[in-house]
């Protein structure tokens, strides 16, 4: 999966401590997510789409769609 | 946050009290050979029994606490890690026959006997066991951790 995380987190001037704090998970973790090594739990992602109020898809793609799009 | 902060103080007040509950078990230590377990065998088994049960509380307790990527990281662990020690256990159980042929078992365990008496083979089959999954677990856990960190 890839995801529009690192923008999302750019626009509000966010650190990734920030962005873990909002989330109640540790820096790593989000790191993870931003890089693409880990996929979220759907309460995570669920988390993440109210947080930046756009839905999951909006956030998250699969690589197949994102190749499309390129 | 307050409940990362109850976790922390159950986890170290937990810990704490295995650390006395150990130092309490020392001082019935005999030499090199658990004098309590020879004196009270039945006290022995309960108070084991005990720590293994606070072991696990704690362990629980610690796993909710932590988030979902460390979760997943001790899932990953236990399950290929933990499944390689114990591959390699279920080898040495299965080559145990032949292995015998060429070292001698009773020389191999003489130190576990002398250290422990009678059950002193038997704890070092279990040590074996615990040794193998915990490094097996231990190295899956840290490749893990560095790939996804």
């Amino acid at each position: 999966m890839r995801n529009r995380l690192r923008v999302l987190r750019a626009e509000r001037a966010w650190s990734q401590a920030d962005l873990a704090q909002h989330l109640g998970v540790s820096r790593q973790t989000v790191n993870a997510i931003e890089v693409g090594k880990y996929d979220p739990s759907l309460p995570l992602a669920f988390k993440l789409a109210r947080l930046f109020g756009q839905p999951i898809e909006a956030i998250f793609f699969e690589d197949e769609a994102a190749k499309a799009a390129e | 946050m307050m409940a990362a902060k109850r976790t922390t103080n159950f986890v170290a007040c937990s810990l704490s009290a295995l650390f006395l509950a150990g130092l309490g078990v020392g001082l019935f230590h005999d030499g090199d050979r658990f004098d309590l377990a020879q004196r009270a065998p039945t006290l022995w088994i309960a108070l084991t029994a005990g720590v293994v049960a606070v072991s696990l509380a704690i362990g629980t307790v610690w796993m909710r606490g932590v988030d979902e990527l460390a979760q997943r990281a001790h899932y990953v662990a236990w399950c290929w890690g933990g499944s390689f020690g114990l591959c390699v256990v279920m080898f040495l159980f299965l080559a145990a026959p032949a292995i015998a042929e060429l070292v001698s078992f009773g020389a191999l365990l003489e130190p576990a006997t002398r250290a422990w008496g009678e059950a002193g083979p038997f704890m070092a089959g279990m040590l074996t066991a615990v040794v193998a999954l915990s490094l097996g677990y231990g190295l899956w856990w840290g490749a893990y951790w560095l790939r996804k960190r």
